[in-house]
C-alpha cells in the first residue's frame, strides 16, 4: 500500500470498468455457445442430406443467424482486447499523454460507428416485426437483433475504453502497458 | 466526384489515424448518405452489413478457425514436422526444407500465416539454431514458408475473397494449391542454394522404418487437409460443410483418439476461436457493405479513366496497382487489404481481361509479399518476435526470399495457365474473362 488516497472518478472509472469486464465475459461466453450451434447446425446438415430422408430447411438458418451475433457481440469483444485490425503508426510516434488522447479520440469515433449501428438495427428489427425467415421456422428479427445488440456493446466498451483514457489524462496513467487505442 | 473524395478521405484518414480498420471502412461507407441525403440509405447499408455477417459462405470461417485452433491446441503438429523430416530431412539444409514442408501440411490444418509462424516457428526454429543454422535465417525461412499459408486451402483469405467477390471458393482452393505447390518448390530451391551459401548442416537420409513411423504417426494431422480436399473437389461436401466436417475429425483426433486435449479445454478454445472468427467476420461483413457503396459509386470506373489518363498501356496500368498493392501489404493483413482494395481494383483486372482466379491469386500472392518487407511487414515482425532476433539479423537472409517472392509474383501475374489450369480441370468456375 502506498497510503495514496484514490480519485473519485479513478474509482467511478474502476466500477465501470469492472462492469464492462463481466459484459465482456458473458458476451465471450455467448459467442462459444454460438460457435457450438454453428458447429451442431451444419454438421446436422451434412447428417441429414447423407442419413435423413427428409431436409430441414431451418438448419442453415439458425446457423447464419447464429454467425450474426458472433460478428457482432466480437466487435465489442475485439474492441475491448485490442485484436481489430488497424495500423498503429501514427500511434507508435506519439508522447504518453497524446497517446491518451488519440486512445480518447478514437474510441469515441468506435463509439460514433456503433452509435450508427443501434440505431439503425433497431429501425432494422422494427421493419422485420411479424416477418418470418424463409423457412418459416424463425422470426427475421430474431436474426435481425443481432445489429442493434452489437451496436450496444460497442457503444459501451468503446466508452469505458474512452473514459479510461480520460481517467489516465486526469489522474495519470494506472498501467501504460494496458492503454491502447 | 466530391464525393469519391470524402469517401476515400475518410478511409483512408480513418486508417492511418489508427480508427481500426472496420471502423474506418464502415464510417466511410456511411458518406453515401451525403450523395443521397436519404436516411433510408443508412438503413439500407444496415441492412448489407448483416447479410454480410449472416452470409452462409462466411460460416467456412469460423469453423475452419476452430479445425486448426483445436488441431494446434492438441498439439498434433509436431507429428508434421516428423513427416517433413522423414521425407526432406536429408537434403542440404534439411531444416529449412523441413520448415518449408511443414508449413505445407500445416497450412492445410490452419489457413493462417500468421498462426502457421506462431505455431511451427516456436517448434523448428531453436531446432534448426541447435543445428547450427543462424538464428536470423532460421526466422527468415519461417517467416517466407508462412506466406504459403494463405494460398493453399482451406486459407481463410481465400474464403473471405470468394465470399465477397462473389468467386467460387473451391476454384480458388484449387488455384491456389497450384501457384502455392509452385511456389514451394521455389522456396526449396532457394533454400538449397543458401544452404550451399552459408555450409549448413547436412543429414542421413530417414530409414525406410523412420519414414514408415513418421507417416504413421503424421495421419491424424494430415487427414484433415486430406477430407477437405477430398471433401470439396470430390463433390461429397460444400466448403462450409467441408469446415464443419474438419471441426468434427480435429475434435475426435484430439479428444478421443490422441487425448491431446481434455474437454476443459474445449470451452477456452470455442472462446478464442470465435473471437477470432468476429475479428474477420465484421470486417468482412463492412466489405461487403464497402463494395457496394463502391460499385454504386463507380469508383474503379473513375480510377481505371484517371489512370488511363497516364498510360492506355494494360501492363502499366497493372504494374501501377502492383506497386499499390505491395505498398500497402507491409502496413495491413492481406484479408483487410483485400476487402479494402478489392472492391475498387477487381474489377479494373476483369476490365483488362484477367479471369477471377487468376486475378484473386494476383493479389494474395503481391500483398504477400509486402509481409515480408522491412520495415513493417507482417510476417518480418511476428518472426522477428518468435525466433527472438533482430530485424538486422533476419533481414541478412530475407533479401533474398524478397527478391524470390518478387520474381514469383510476376511469374504468376503473366502465366494465367498456373492459376487457371487445376479450375479448369476440375470444372470449377471462375476462369471464364
Amino acid at each position: 500500500m502506498t497510503g495514496q488516497v484514490e480519485s473519485p472518478l479513478r474509482r467511478v472509472v474502476d466500477g465501470i470498468d469492472r462492469a464492462a469486464g463481466v459484459i465482456d465475459r458473458a458476451s465471450r461466453v455467448a459467442m462459444g455457445i454460438a460457435l457450438v450451434g454453428i458447429l451442431s447446425m451444419l454438421l446436422l446438415q451434412v447428417a441429414v442430406r447423407y442419413i435423413l430422408p427428409f431436409p430441414l430447411p431451418w438448419v442453415e438458418e439458425l446457423a447464419v443467424y447464429l454467425s450474426g451475433y458472433i460478428a457482432m457481440i466480437g466487435t465489442s469483444v475485439c474492441l475491448r482486447m485490442g485484436y481489430h485490425l488497424q495500423v498503429d503508426l501514427l500511434r507508435d510516434k506519439l508522447g504518453p499523454r497524446a497517446v491518451l488522447y488519440h486512445a480518447l479520440i478514437i474510441n469515441l469515433v468506435v463509439a460514433g460507428f456503433g452509435y450508427f449501428l443501434l440505431k439503425y438495427g433497431i429501425r432494422f428489427v422494427e421493419l422485420g416485426a411479424g416477418q418470418t425467415s424463409p423457412s418459416s421456422y424463425f422470426p427475421v428479427a430474431l436474426g435481425r437483433l443481432s445489429m442493434p445488440v452489437g451496436g450496444g456493446l460497442l457503444i459501451i466498451q468503446a466508452l469505458v475504453l474512452s473514459l479510461k483514457a480520460f481517467d489516465d489524462l486526469v489522474n495519470g496513467p494506472r498501467d501504460p502497458y494496458k492503454i491502447r487505442s | 466526384m466530391a464525393i469519391i473524395f470524402i469517401l476515400l478521405l475518410v478511409l483512408i484518414g480513418g486508417i492511418l489515424l489508427g480508427v481500426p480498420i472496420f471502423a474506418a471502412m464502415g464510417l466511410s461507407t456511411l458518406v453515401h448518405y451525403l450523395d443521397t441525403g436519404r436516411e433510408s440509405t443508412l438503413l439500407i447499408l444496415n441492412q448489407r452489413l448483416f447479410n454480410g455477417v449472416t452470409s452462409f459462405t462466411f460460416l467456412a470461417v469460423p469453423m475452419f478457425i476452430l479445425a486448426g485452433e483445436v488441431m494446434v491446441r492438441g498439439k498434433l503438429i509436431d507429428r508434421l514436422l516428423d513427416v517433413a523430416r522423414a521425407f526432406v530431412g536429408h537434403m542440404r539444409g534439411g531444416l529449412a526444407q523441413v520448415n518449408i514442408l511443414s508449413s505445407i501440411f500445416f497450412a492445410g490444418i490452419s489457413g493462417s500465416g500468421q498462426a502457421d509462424i506462431a505455431a511451427m516457428g516456436s517448434t523448428i526454429v531453436p531446432a534448426m539454431v541447435k543445428d547450427g543454422y543462424p538464428r536470423g535465417y532460421a526466422a527468415a525461412i519461417t517467416a517466407q514458408s508462412a506466406t504459403l499459408s494463405p494460398t493453399l486451402p482451406p486459407s481463410i483469405v481465400m474464403v473471405v475473397y470468394g465470399a465477397v467477390f462473389g468467386v467460387p471458393i473451391a476454384a480458388l482452393f484449387a488455384a491456389g494449391a497450384s501457384v502455392g505447390l509452385f511456389m514451394a518448390i521455389a522456396y526449396m530451391i532457394l533454400a538449397y542454394f543458401m544452404a550451399l551459401k552459408y555450409e549448413l548442416p547436412l543429414h542421413p537420409r530417414a530409414t525406410f522404418r523412420q519414414t514408415l513411423n513418421a507417416v504413421r504417426a503424421g495421419l491424424a494431422p494430415l487427414g484433415m487437409p486430406a477430407i477437405i480436399l477430398i471433401g470439396i473437389f470430390g463433390g461429397i461436401f460444400t466448403t462450409v460443410e467441408a469446415a464443419s466436417v474438419a471441426v468434427l475429425y480435429a475434435l475426435i483426433m484430439t479428444l478421443i483418439v490422441y487425448r491431446t486435449i481434455t474437454l476443459r479445454e474445449i470451452g477456452p478454445i470455442l472462446i478464442s476461436a470465435a473471437v477470432t472468427s468476429a475479428a474477420v467476420l465484421i470486417i468482412s461483413g463492412v466489405g461487403l457493405t464497402f463494395s457496394y457503396i463502391v460499385a454504386i459509386q463507380h469508383i474503379p470506373q473513375t480510377i481505371l479513366g484517371a489512370l488511363s489518363t497516364l498510360s492506355q498501356s494494360p501492363f502499366v496500368i497493372v504494374s501501377l496497382i502492383i506497386v499499390v498493392l505491395l505498398i500497402a501489404g507491409m502496413f495491413v493483413g492481406r484479408t483487410a487489404n483485400i476487402l479494402l482494395f478489392g472492391p475498387i481494383i477487381i474489377p479494373i483486372f476483369y476490365e483488362l481481361g484477367y479471369s477471377p482466379v487468376h486475378t484473386a491469386l494476383i493479389i494474395i500472392i503481391v500483398l504477400g509479399v509486402g509481409h515480408l518487407t522491412p520495415p513493417v511487414g507482417g510476417a518480418l515482425l511476428t518472426a522477428c518476435l518468435i525466433g527472438r532476433c533482430t530485424l538486422p539479423d533476419i533481414l541478412k537472409y530475407m533479401w533474398p526470399m524478397i527478391i524470390l517472392e518478387i520474381a514469383l509474383a510476376v511469374v504468376i501475374i503473366f502465366t494465367p495457365a498456373l492459376s487457371e489450369s487445376l479450375p479448369a480441370f476440375f470444372d470449377l468456375g471462375g476462369v471464364s474473362r
